[in-house]
């Protein structure tokens, strides 16, 4: 059995501890940094479009992602980080994403 | 694969060998040639104003189901004693009045009318039964052709089901009425598939699952309409934005609404656009099923707290509104697990019945104060029963089981279970 694996969500070998540096996580400092900033909003959803859709988001929706973020918020923390995970759900939900060609 | 040839003569005789509850869903072939026949005859469907549904519960796991059905004569039960040993309980036949009703889950209780008791944790389905509005089907499990008995069975010679004795296909074969092949697609799903166009409002299904995607609601087109079983008019649809935002109203319509619009977009790619079509449908269909549910009557009936008296309560809920659904024939499929009783029969089941029992009795209820206890039937399913002879308190996979059918339809079927009675004889002599 692999000791200490990250996929074990059932706690059938729930004696075993997951060390910090492998426990599995998103980071989402980059992506934080960029949902501030209006301006720096396309620049965010292609990142996400290069790192999930292989860049193939299509204009429209790029677009349309972008100028939706703007509606949200982003006066103090708890704002950024709602305004980063609707950009990933976003991209996220997007046909180019889910199907995989 | 071939197609199996039977002659006429073969085809009937297996017809009116289902007819006794033989054979799992009651020959769908027959039941499908008589849907297929008003299906092609407008005039008919234009007629039908009347409500219909059927509810369908998975036993999951192979229920041992002769605890819940024993023969009340001495001798016989002596019998069973003797064939069961640690698996039989004490049978009482007149329990103590007034005594610990817990200490009744260890007594069999009378059913009126038949040589048989249940189980005495299903206090609830001793009601129903003695007042005709459940019945139970015997010796019914999957089949391709009667065997006749044990000596027949062992010498060889019959078709028997694909995989007898394995959860998955017997699951199978009891939700797509084929006991000879692995198809994928079940009996609620092929009558979906010919009375869908008579339905309006195609968003949501006539088939609707309370334990995900299944076989039984499955068809060539038709598919299952999955919800949860704490859904309500405030609590469906994609996971909402918190409500710290002082505007979440509306920041949410605009994440939903930006999601659809992304999906409505043109799509060269086939499976591209399949998706972005699909799941655009699902968003409308929140939209009608949130509808329906703010019009829900207020139901009085108490519900327990269970799963499975939640599932059916909410069931109870979407027939209320059937109406607003566009549905005058419905399905409805749920899962009740945990039935494979490797170990500890009777105190896992003394445990288990009574949840079965007493949301069998609050459904009813439910049924009886929305006038729906006519239009609506509801069948136990179950994988198969289990060894009648027990090994060190546990019983194994096994084939013909008892199972239940309450509603309106239900009180021409104690009739036909007397009939089938004689059949656990023939389990008993299967065993021996």
């Amino acid at each position: 059995m692999i000791r200490n694996d990250p996929t074990d969500e059932k706690g059938l070998y729930s004696n075993e501890s997951i060390p910090d540096n492998e426990k599995a996580f998103y980071d989402l400092s980059i992506t934080l940094s960029l949902a501030d900033d209006n301006d720096e909003l396309h620049i965010l959803v292609d990142r996400l479009d290069m790192l999930s859709a292989h860049g193939l988001l299509s204009d429209a929706s790029h677009n349309l992602i972008v100028e939706t973020l703007k509606e949200f918020p982003a006066d103090d923390a708890d704002d950024i980080d709602e305004r980063a995970r609707i950009a990933i759900y976003l991209v996220l939900s997007s046909p180019e994403y889910l199907i995989n060609r | 694969m071939s197609k199996r040839k039977i002659s006429r003569r073969h085809f009937l005789g297996e017809a009116s060998c289902a007819a006794i509850g033989s054979s799992t869903f009651l020959s769908t072939a027959l039941n499908l040639a008589m849907i297929n026949t008003v299906a092609a005859r407008p005039h008919i469907i234009e007629n039908i104003d009347d409500y219909k549904a059927i509810v369908c519960i998975l036993l999951a796991g192979g229920a041992d189901s002769h605890n819940i059905l024993i023969p009340r004569h001495r001798d016989r039960y002596q019998e069973c004693l003797d064939t069961r040993t640690s698996l039989a309980l004490n049978h009482r036949p007149d329990p103590i009045p007034g005594s610990d009703p817990d200490l009744l889950y260890d007594y069999y209780i009378p059913l009126n009318g038949v040589d048989y008791d249940i189980n005495g944790g299903m206090t609830g389905v001793q009601q129903l039964f003695n007042s005709n509005k459940i019945s139970f089907i015997s010796n019914i499990s999957t089949l391709i052709e009667p065997i006749a008995d044990k000596v027949a069975y062992q010498a060889g010679g019959y078709k028997l089901p694909l995989g007898l004795y394995s959860h998955s296909d017997q699951i199978m074969q009891w939700q797509n009425s084929l006991a000879q092949d692995r198809s994928a697609v079940g009996v609620g799903g092929k009558i979906a598939d010919l009375l869908n166009d008579t339905q309006s409002i195609p968003e949501i299904s006539m088939n609707i699952s309370l334990d995900g995607k299944n076989r039984f609601q499955s068809g060539n087109q038709a598919l299952e309409y999955a919800i949860k079983n704490n859904v309500t008019q405030n609590n469906i649809g994609v996971e909402g934005l918190p409500s710290w935002y002082s505007n979440s109203g509306f920041l949410n319509q605009t994440k939903d609404q930006v999601a659809q619009n992304i999906l409505e977009a043109e799509y060269g790619n086939l499976f591209q656009k399949t998706y972005g079509t699909l799941t655009n449908n699902s968003y409308e269909a929140i939209e009608i099923m949130q509808a329906a549910l703010g019009k829900v009557p207020p139901i009085n009936t108490p519900f327990s707290g269970t799963s499975l008296s939640q599932v059916l309560f909410l069931m109870a809920k979407m027939m209320s509104v059937q109406a607003d659904l566009g549905k005058n024939r419905q399905m409805f499929f749920t899962t009740f697990r945990g039935w494979d009783h490797h170990d500890n029969v009777i105190g896992s089941q003394s445990g288990m019945l009574p949840v079965l029992s007493n949301a069998l009795v609050e459904f009813y209820a439910a049924l009886v104060e929305l006038g729906l206890e006519e239009k609506v039937t509801v069948i136990t399913v179950s994988d198969f029963a289990r060894t009648l002879t027990s090994d060190d308190n546990s019983s194994d996979h096994a084939w013909g089981s008892n199972q239940m059918i309450m509603g309106g339809a239900a009180k021409r079927w104690t009739d036909i279970w007397k009939l089938s009675c004689n059949s656990i004889e023939q389990q008993l002599q299967f065993v021996r």
